[in-house]
């Protein structure tokens, strides 16, 4: 557990005297908010069908940009090679780079939100706990698969193109209950808090076994 | 040499139980009543889509002996599993679309369960053979490529369920499948899958031998650079 907060405190230090992951995680996340907004609305009205998209396009796109930077900066230098041969049980170098990928995207998702609300759908800020909550644990399940993958891709030549590549199939399910839930949670009436419901299972249960496999499978996709 | 006799064997087997199966599924099967000679496009989508999922799941289980034996011959069976089963994936793909325009009254259709299903399960396999292929052939990659495998396996329920709850608007009289199908029909179906699992089983066979003989010609390949050098 103390291991993990010095990895975690590490990385997060590293993003504090930069802050190039979460910079560019919230520019691009304002970049992709505004094409959206260019590409789906000539016409007033229409941007309560189409805010939950949009809040999770951003979402997914900015993720990765920031997660293909997690292990970039271990390369330099052999620091991952450093960190693995260093006495700390392998889920917790995985978990402390797992929470700092959390951190960055669930920041850039914390600036994102109340600029998708402004521009499309105001009641997003009067259900911003239940939007608050598809937000942190689609991040998670994001976070979890993404991180893997991009250790896995770290040493690869085209590992910024195939991370996306990889990842978006996997998350299908993050997403399509992400964009679910959101649209649940804005819907009125009891049916809709129900279906909300549902898809925020989903949605964990999709987090708890992606999280639990990502663990696991961490220490094999590393090891030579 | 007698390997290569039993697959030949089993490739005429094959050839033979297939010329069968057409002929029975338009021949011997009868016409269905609403759906009309279409319906006969079941035989094979159905049988495809089942073929997909075991391939599917056959690459997971490479995958997991991979990572845990790290013998090539699990990660080839993994790769060649998951090659066969997108074929499979793509040939349901486009045959649902042949069968559902005249019978939906359109090809594609973003509500369907089984359709959504399919469709996110061929995404990622399709993804797991591009990461494959630009990875290269290093451990690492083969590495990266059982955990793809692995967590692929684990999106198939979490898509199945999601589409589920998505959909549900489908009457499911349309689908055309279900317990009530007539003894010939189900005899023709049982004729199809066996071929498309005998389908399968050689084309696997064939594509991990290719990927295991690739693997050694590397080796000898590096071994022979390294004597001139």
């Amino acid at each position: 557990m103390q291991q993990l907060g010095v990895l975690l405190w590490k990385d997060l230090r590293l993003e504090l005297r930069s802050r190039e992951v979460v910079y560019t995680s919230v520019f691009f996340a304002l970049l992709v908010t505004v094409i959206s907004g260019f590409a789906f609305l000539r016409h007033a009205g229409a941007g309560e069908k189409v805010a939950p998209g949009i809040l999770w396009i951003a979402l997914t796109f900015s993720g990765t940009l920031g997660m293909n930077r997690t292990f970039g900066r271990e390369r330099e230098d052999g620091c991952l090679q450093g960190v693995l041969l260093a006495p700390v049980p392998r889920p917790a170098v995985f978990l402390g780079k797992l929470v700092a990928n959390f951190v960055f995207m669930a920041t850039a998702a914390a600036a994102m939100m109340p600029l998708v609300a402004l521009f499309f759908e105001p009641r997003l800020f009067a259900h911003g706990g239940g939007i608050g909550l598809c937000l942190a644990l689609g991040t998670l399940g994001f976070a979890a698969v993404g991180t893997l993958l991009s250790a896995g891709l770290s040493k690869a030549r085209l590992r910024h193109v195939l991370l996306p590549i990889v990842m978006y199939p996997l998350t299908l399910p993050a997403v399509i209950s992400g964009v679910m839930a959101t649209t649940s949670i804005l819907a009125p009436g009891p049916d809709a808090a129900a279906q909300a419901r549902a898809w925020l299972v989903l949605l964990g249960g999709y987090d708890v076994v992606f999280l639990a496999a990502a663990i696991f499978l961490f220490d094999p996709l590393v090891r030579e | 040499m007698t390997g290569r006799r039993v697959f030949i064997g089993l490739m005429v087997v094959l050839g033979a139980m297939y010329v069968e199966a057409i002929r029975e599924v338009f021949f011997v099967a009868p016409v269905e009543r609403v759906m009309g000679i279409v319906q006969k496009i079941f035989y094979f989508h159905v049988s495809a889509a089942m073929t997909f999922f075991l391939a599917f799941v056959v690459c997971a289980v490479g995958s997991v002996a991979y990572l845990v034996t790290r013998k090539a011959r699990w990660d080839a069976l993994a790769a060649a599993s998951a090659e066969v089963g997108v074929l499979m994936c793509a040939m349901v793909l486009l045959t649902g679309p042949l069968w559902a325009w005249p019978v939906w009254g359109t090809p594609w259709v973003w509500d369907d369960p089984q359709l959504m299903l399919t469709l996110g399960v061929f995404l990622v396999y399709t993804s797991y053979l591009l990461a494959r292929s630009l990875l290269g052939g290093d451990a690492a990659g083969r590495r990266l490529a059982a955990v793809l495998g692995i967590l692929g396996a684990l999106a198939i329920p979490f898509i199945h369920y999601a589409v589920q709850l998505w959909g549900g608007h489908h009457p499911r009289v349309m689908r055309g499948e279900g317990g009530g199908l007539d003894p010939t029909m189900r005899r023709v179906f049982a004729l199809c899958v066996v071929s498309f699992l005998g389908l399968y089983g050689l084309l696997l066979w064939t594509r991990m031998r290719l990927f295991l003989d690739e693997a050694r010609l590397r080796v000898l390949q590096n071994r022979v650079e390294t004597e001139v050098a």
